[in-house]
């Protein structure tokens, strides 16, 4: 009993593998950057807001469009990345996962930049007084009481990159089990007028998507208020 | 004796948050050190300063023989107990209690951390001690102010500190439950060798815990004296006379304490002179009574026909006026060479009982229990 096709299963799965890829990746990068983001108050605070808000405004083609540019072997990067690794970055995995990288940061960084602002400075002064070193504050005391906003932003980070389709179009193409995630497949079953097909896959989505988003909010209520 | 050092100059822009320096000898390791001084006069910036937590400011601070500016503000060992509490919100009662013995922890295995401690506190102890048991499972919003600042006071005391600093810490706590608190904080002092900073703008509270006093006032540190000497200056409230007794003996069936006076200098007992004081029996050796000036009243013939059950008597060392109509009357008391009496009189009753310098009165009061700490 074959729901899907072993294409569409190749699609689901590559979503799944892009969207873990991309979270993991950007909880690495976006913890200690939302940190000093949420403290940092020079003069390029709002050129700093704006440019991670920037994906959330700017249509994902435009965004797909530059990194498609820059990922050519005709530019520096794209040569530099065909140096090291031996394939070219556009139209490649290694592509698409910068593409989503670049692409979910807001969804990575605004709830963890709220999280962190709400580590008042005074409940420093107490962890220090404690004698928790930083390295030691943040493990014991910030990861612990931020964990609601390290949750969403990883489940928003996730969700996402799963539906992620402008900037997948315009860098990654349409190649089974490279670059073809799932809203990709869909795009092409409606251009083959495969109506029933698409049904399926926008089923799932919508599903995954619901429920995902019902268990975010569900298990991630903040039970306390930040005195 | 030992040396003690505060020196530092913090500004912010061209404004001076506080500067100045005072050295001056502990009496014991001990003692617990009162800051005074009106709002805004720099009492707050002094501690944070002196815990390492305004890092940018030069400063120099040395106590029992620990120079504490040596250290990072995580390596200090010095517990603070802030103004508003600070629990972490997002665990309860016990975890946050529980954190701060983790803390103690990684301090003792971090080689460049401050190793002194005093006597160990358990969990159990401080629970028991701040009366919080009933609290321990409860979300940090269910708690009341005055809640939050004893489980603040248990939190900063199991990071095994070897000295606390205490910024307004019972502000919160009702006058009652803050005596007893008091009381506490003042057996721990004792039995864990525990020194203590303490910001309190009563003064009543800094009489009674506070070894010596740190004058802040306007950004500048004025001084420090023992706190007998800078009664006096205590501004705003009622002078009181801090009397140093001994527990004598307990009269089982009037619930009465009898207290022996010690003599502020030699700390030996004084045989002449009894105080009474209504309460169980005291649990230290050696408390404090303090009388309000208030609440004496003067005769200039022994009577003990009176319900006043402490008739003491002294000899009038000054006068001065307080106001139009009161006078405050210094007496010592007689017998003992250090400890001194106050009394609020109205200019009627000095001229009436014909009061003046070198007059044998006799000073008559009667004392709550819960003013023994």
């Amino acid at each position: 009993m074959a729901i899907f096709t072993q294409a569409e299963w190749a699609a689901i799965f590559l979503s799944l593998k892009l969207s873990l890829y991309t979270t993991a990746i950007l909880l690495v990068i976006g913890v200690p950057l939302a940190w000093y983001l949420a403290r940092y108050q020079g003069r390029f605070q709002s050129v700093a807001q704006a440019m991670i808000a920037l994906p959330l405004v700017l249509p994902p083609t435009v965004l797909g469009f530059y990194l498609l540019v820059l990922f050519s072997p005709q530019s520096s990067l794209g040569q530099l990345w065909f140096t090291l690794s031996g394939e070219q970055l556009a139209f490649s995995f290694s592509g698409l996962l910068i593409g989503s990288i670049i692409y979910s940061l807001p969804f990575t960084l605004q709830p963890l930049i709220n999280g962190f602002k709400q580590y008042h400075q005074s409940y420093q002064d107490v962890a220090t007084s404690l004698g928790f070193t930083f390295i030691h504050q943040f493990l014991n005391v910030i990861l612990p009481m931020c964990k609601p906003a390290i949750i969403t932003a990883a489940a928003l980070t996730f969700a996402h990159t799963m539906g992620e389709f402008g900037v997948v179009l315009m860098i990654g193409g349409n190649i089974p089990t490279e670059t073809q995630v799932i809203s990709i497949a869909l795009y092409e079953h409606v251009e083959l007028l495969d109506y029933q097909s698409a049904h399926k896959l926008s089923l799932i989505l919508l599903v995954f998507s619901m429920i995902w988003l019902t268990v975010l909010y569900r298990f991630n209520r903040q039970n306390y208020s930040w005195a | 004796m030992m040396e003690n050092i505060i020196r530092l100059n913090f500004t912010k822009g061209k404004k001076t948050i506080l500067q100045g320096q005072l050295n001056w000898s502990n009496r014991s390791a001990d003692s617990i050190v009162g800051i005074s001084g009106i709002s805004g006069s720099g009492k707050t910036s002094l501690l944070r300063v002196l815990a390492g937590l305004e890092p940018e400011v030069k400063h120099h601070f040395r106590f029992n023989n620990i120079c504490y500016s040596d250290y990072q503000a995580a390596d200090k060992n010095i517990g603070v107990v802030f103004q508003h509490a600070h629990l972490f919100p997002h665990i309860n009662v016990i975890e946050n209690l529980k954190l701060a013995l983790k803390a103690a922890h990684h301090k003792a295995k971090r080689g460049q951390a401050n190793q002194v401690t005093s006597h160990k506190f358990e969990l159990e102890q401080v629970i028991d001690g701040l009366a919080i048991s009933d609290l321990l499972d409860k979300s940090v919003e269910q708690l009341s102010g005055g809640q939050k600042q004893r489980v603040a006071i248990a939190r900063a005391l199991l990071c095994q500190p070897c000295l606390l600093f205490l910024d307004e810490a019972l502000s919160a706590i009702d006058k009652e439950n803050r005596l007893e608190i008091l009381t506490w904080l003042k057996t721990v002092n004792r039995e864990h060798q525990l020194p203590m900073f303490f910001i309190s703008h009563d003064s009543f509270d800094l009489q009674a815990l506070a070894d010596e006093i740190i004058s802040v006032n306007d950004g500048k540190l004025i001084s420090i004296q023992p706190i007998e000497l800078s009664a006096l200056s205590m501004g705003g409230g009622l002078n009181r006379a801090i009397l140093n007794v001994q527990f004598d003996h307990h009269i089982q069936e009037h619930h009465i304490n009898a207290y022996r006076l010690i003599e502020a200098d030699s700390l030996k007992p004084n045989n002449g002179v009894l105080i009474y004081a209504k309460g169980v029996k005291a649990q230290s050796a050696i408390t404090r009574i303090l009388v309000a000036c208030d609440q004496v009243a003067i005769s200039t013939e022994a009577n003990f026909n009176s319900s006043m059950i402490n008739h003491i008597e002294c000899k009038i060392v000054s006068i001065l006026p307080l106001d139009e109509t009161n006078q405050s009357v210094e007496m010592s008391i007689k017998g003992s060479a250090s400890q001194m009496l106050y009394a609020q009189l109205s200019n009627y009753s000095i001229q009436r009982l014909d009061l003046a310098i070198g007059s044998r009165v006799w000073a008559l009061f009667k004392l709550s229990a819960s003013i023994a700490i």
